[in-house]
Order: structure tokens, then sequence, then C-alpha cells
């Protein structure tokens, strides 16, 4: 999983110079300087943890050199490091579940009106893009430069969900190896409910066990949970952002 | 008991949201506020929280939609 994340986190900062991929002080890093991605600037910790780890962070974190959120993993570290993040200010304010599934487990079979294509061009971007940027980012802007990119790269797939005409559902796909990580899991609000996104998943996981890929993994929110555990994805562990409260740290 | 906290989160939600029109009902969600995206509604938290001497457990800041929500929790943890 953390392994993923690095690749995911290198190829973005590859994209586009706002975003820095670092490693300070034993945390993986992803730092957005133009809020490439509103609301996604992210940590992550690879050492977990030790002290002076955490204070070399928090060094940065105030001369705004990394970012004021940390994902720390569930472990039987976690009571340390959030006793430590607590002093300076953070609080969890999200959790997520991480997941994995072999591909070899997967039959699918739609059995809904989707029509779902891997993006290729650039016109196909743009629907993607509409379907993330409504159904994840609250209609903010997003730089759409980073993805256009990213089309370029072979290890991102991007898959879009259409519903009749209209683009429905979307998701990220970054391969690494016999691996493939799902990332920005997403379904219009008008279209929810209707087991689209279920869909989508299977279809990514048929198409990506078709190109060797053996195992997926993804992180689910609550909300996205039961239906990972309905097609199978088993619980790997749990993760915990972090982040230190402040209009100022925003 | 309802009514007390009605007008002391409204105040709350006021000051984070700099917003002095802001007029709350149990009813009030995120989508009626402009401003009450994902980090505001951490703000927010953390100010009810000092406000009321109380913490919200994660699986409660994340399970809040409504102000109404944010009542159930404050009857809960405040003995008025």
């Amino acid at each position: 999983m953390e392994e993923n994340h690095s690749v995911f986190f290198d190829l973005l900062s590859k994209a586009n110079n706002n975003i820095c991929s670092y490693k300070h002080g034993g945390f993986y890093s992803l730092m957005d300087k133009k809020n490439v991605f509103p609301k996604l600037t992210l940590c992550y910790n690879e050492l977990l943890p030790k002290k002076q780890y955490f204070q070399e962070y928090f060094r940065a974190v105030e001369q705004k050199e990394a970012a004021p959120y940390i994902i720390l993993a569930e472990n039987e570290n976690l009571i340390l490091a959030e006793k430590l993040l607590k002093q300076e200010g953070f609080r969890a304010v999200e959790s997520w579940t991480t997941m994995s599934l072999f591909t070899n487990q997967v039959n699918y079979v739609n059995s809904t009106d989707l029509h779902i294509l891997t993006v290729y061009r650039a016109e196909e971007l743009q629907h993607w893009l509409s379907v993330v940027q409504q159904g994840l980012f609250n209609s903010s802007n997003l730089e759409t430069t980073i993805f256009e990119q990213l089309l370029l790269n072979n290890k991102i797939q991007f898959i879009i969900g259409f519903a009749g005409n209209e683009p429905a559902c979307a998701l990220l796909a970054v391969l690494n190896e016999s691996t493939a990580g799902l990332y920005m899991i997403t379904t219009l609000p008008r279209f929810r409910k209707k087991g689209y996104a279920s869909h989508l998943v299977n279809y990514a996981l048929n198409h990506f066990a078709q190109k060797g890929i053996t195992r997926c993994v993804l992180q689910s929110t609550r909300s996205g949970y039961d239906m990972y555990k309905h097609i199978g994805f088993q619980t790997d562990g749990r993760f915990f952002i972090y982040w230190k409260i402040g209009k100022e740290y925003m | 008991m309802n009514q007390n906290f009605i007008l002391e989160l409204n105040n709350i939600f006021r000051n984070v949201f700099d917003d002095k029109s802001i007029e709350i009902t149990p009813e009030t969600s995120a989508k009626e506020i402009e401003a009450w995206n994902s980090m505001n509604h951490i703000l927010l938290i953390n100010e009810i929280e000092k406000y009321y001497n109380i913490e919200f457990e994660l699986d409660e800041l994340i399970s809040i939609n409504t102000v109404g929500d944010i009542l159930q929790i404050l009857q809960s943890k405040v003995n008025k």
C-alpha cells in the first residue's frame, strides 16, 4: 500500500511543477503549492514513529515546508504518535480503511446500463474530469494539465462510466508492477444508489486482471466500505488523517 | 434545552463562518451554508468543543451532516 502511494506521489510531482514529493525526516510528503488538488495535500509517514521525525516534521509544518496533514497507520505506535500530534494541535479528522483484493477472485458481469471505457482521448478525459470535479471536489477548480500529463503515462489509467450519454462515475488507477491502486472513485450525486460505482470497480478489476495485474488496493471511506466488502475486498488496516487545526493551516 | 443550544451554536457558526446573517435551525445542513466545507467543519467542531468543554469522537465528527446531528451529540455530552 505504502509503495503504491509513493508511486502515485512521484507520478503527480513529475506531472506538475506545483506539486513536489519529497522525504522529510522519515515522512514521505506531497506538497501542493498552488492548490492543484483542492484540499488534497497529504503526508505519509514511511517510518513509524520516531520522536525526532515528528519534531522535524512539526518544524517543517511551521516553516510551511511540509503539509499540515499527516496520514498514520493504525498500529501499536499510533498511541504515541497521536499523543505527539495532539500536543502540536493536530487532530484526527478522517479515517480510511485500506483494502485489497486478488483479481482472480473477480467475476465481472455488468447488470446495469452503465457503459464503461478506459480514457485515451482528451475529450474523454474532460468527461472524467467533470465527474471527479463534481463528485470529489465540490466543483472546485481542478488544474487539468496535471491529468493531461498523466494521461500520457502508461502507469496511470483513467476509467469512466456513462449512464446513457452522460458521464456518471469515474476512477483513477495507478499500476505498479503486478499491483493496481484505485483512487478517486466517485459517482455523481444524481447517479448514486444505482450500483454504478460497484460495476465500475468490478470492470476495472477484470480489465486489470487481463493485463496481468494480480492485486488491487484502495483506501475506503466509511461510506464506501460496505460496497468494497461486497465486491470481495478484504480489510488490511486503517489509516487516520490528522490535521493541524487552524485557519492558517487550511 | 435545544433552543439554548441553537442560540449558542448560532453564535459559534457566525464566528467560524464569519457571517453575521446566519440563522441556523436543526435542519440546516452544509448545503445551505456556503462556507461549511470539510475544513471549516473541523474548525466549527473545534470551537464547539472548546465552548462546551467536550470532545467529539472521530466517528461523530465524520457523521455530522446537519445542525440536528450536532444537537443530538450535545444532548448526550453536555449537562445543562
